[in-house]
């Protein structure tokens, strides 16, 4: 396998990781702060059995990094991952961006009705 | 994560149309901080044809191009591209007209963040540089 089909399915690896949208809403939470895997639980209508699942999907796409703590394991947001909280910050604005483009937009719509 | 926005104007859907693309530069919010030439500022125009260009040019004279425009359907669609300069890959607006009444509704999608996300990681070091800069080219949070 040649570096580049190699990192490629590290992408592809990345994108399913990142399609399901428990594991979407997993990392980000991870994203905020480091968490413990029962503490990820908590709140969540998913089993234990079920978040691990999640995370050694996450784990395997080089997302989120597991360190032993105690007899409980520790995840953290990769280094080395796409940097979700920023992509989500700047997503933010940019909804917010549009929120304000469109009613700009039918604002000036509504008011101009000759060429 | 993807941006969805739905807005009813109250015009016939070519003028809706119209308006979104020719005028671009009639309404959106330049001043507002949203443009990628911060102070800079000036001009913003869609170009009405597959392959025309969606592009700011500052007042300096300066052109950025944010995307090219992948379907031109007048007057019911209009998808074109958005990108940062320091992504690899751009994301996509996909703005649907339909008529409405006498009225028109606008859906506008905006989607294709995962890939930004991962061709930024790609390059880590731009990323993290790169990324803050266009953060800060947006006014305040």
């Amino acid at each position: 396998m040649t570096a580049s089909r190699r990192s490629s399915a590290a992408l592809d690896q990345t994108f399913a990781a990142l399609a399901d949208p428990t594991r979407r809403m997993l990392i980000e939470r991870i994203g905020r702060q480091p968490y413990r895997a029962g503490d990820l639980c908590r709140g969540l209508s998913i089993s234990r059995p079920a978040v691990s699942k999640h995370l050694r999907v996450l784990r395997h796409a080089g997302l989120v990094t597991a360190t032993p703590q105690g007899r409980e394991i520790l995840y953290r947001l990769s280094p080395a991952s796409p940097g979700l909280g920023q992509v989500r910050a700047y997503v933010e604005r940019v909804s917010r961006l549009w929120d304000d483009a469109l009613q700009a937009f039918k604002a000036f719509a509504e008011q101009e009705d000759t060429r | 994560m993807t941006i969805r926005k739905s807005i009813h104007v109250k015009r016939p859907i070519e003028a809706a149309f119209r308006v979104f693309t020719e005028d671009i530069g009639r309404w959106w919010p330049l001043k507002e901080g949203y443009s990628f030439g911060g102070a800079r500022a000036d001009q913003i125009y869609l170009e009405g044809k597959e392959g025309g260009r969606f592009f700011e040019r500052f007042t300096d004279g300066e052109e950025f191009v944010v995307g090219l425009v992948k379907t031109y359907s007048p007057p019911s669609r209009i998808v074109f591209e958005w990108k940062a300069p320091d992504w690899d890959a751009p994301t996509e607006v996909d703005v649907r007209f339909t008529a409405d009444g006498t009225g028109t509704l606008v859906d506008l999608e905006h989607r294709g963040w995962d890939r930004v996300g991962a061709a930024a990681a790609k390059s880590r070091d731009g990323y993290d540089g790169g990324w803050n800069q266009v953060l800060a080219r947006y006014a305040a949070a």
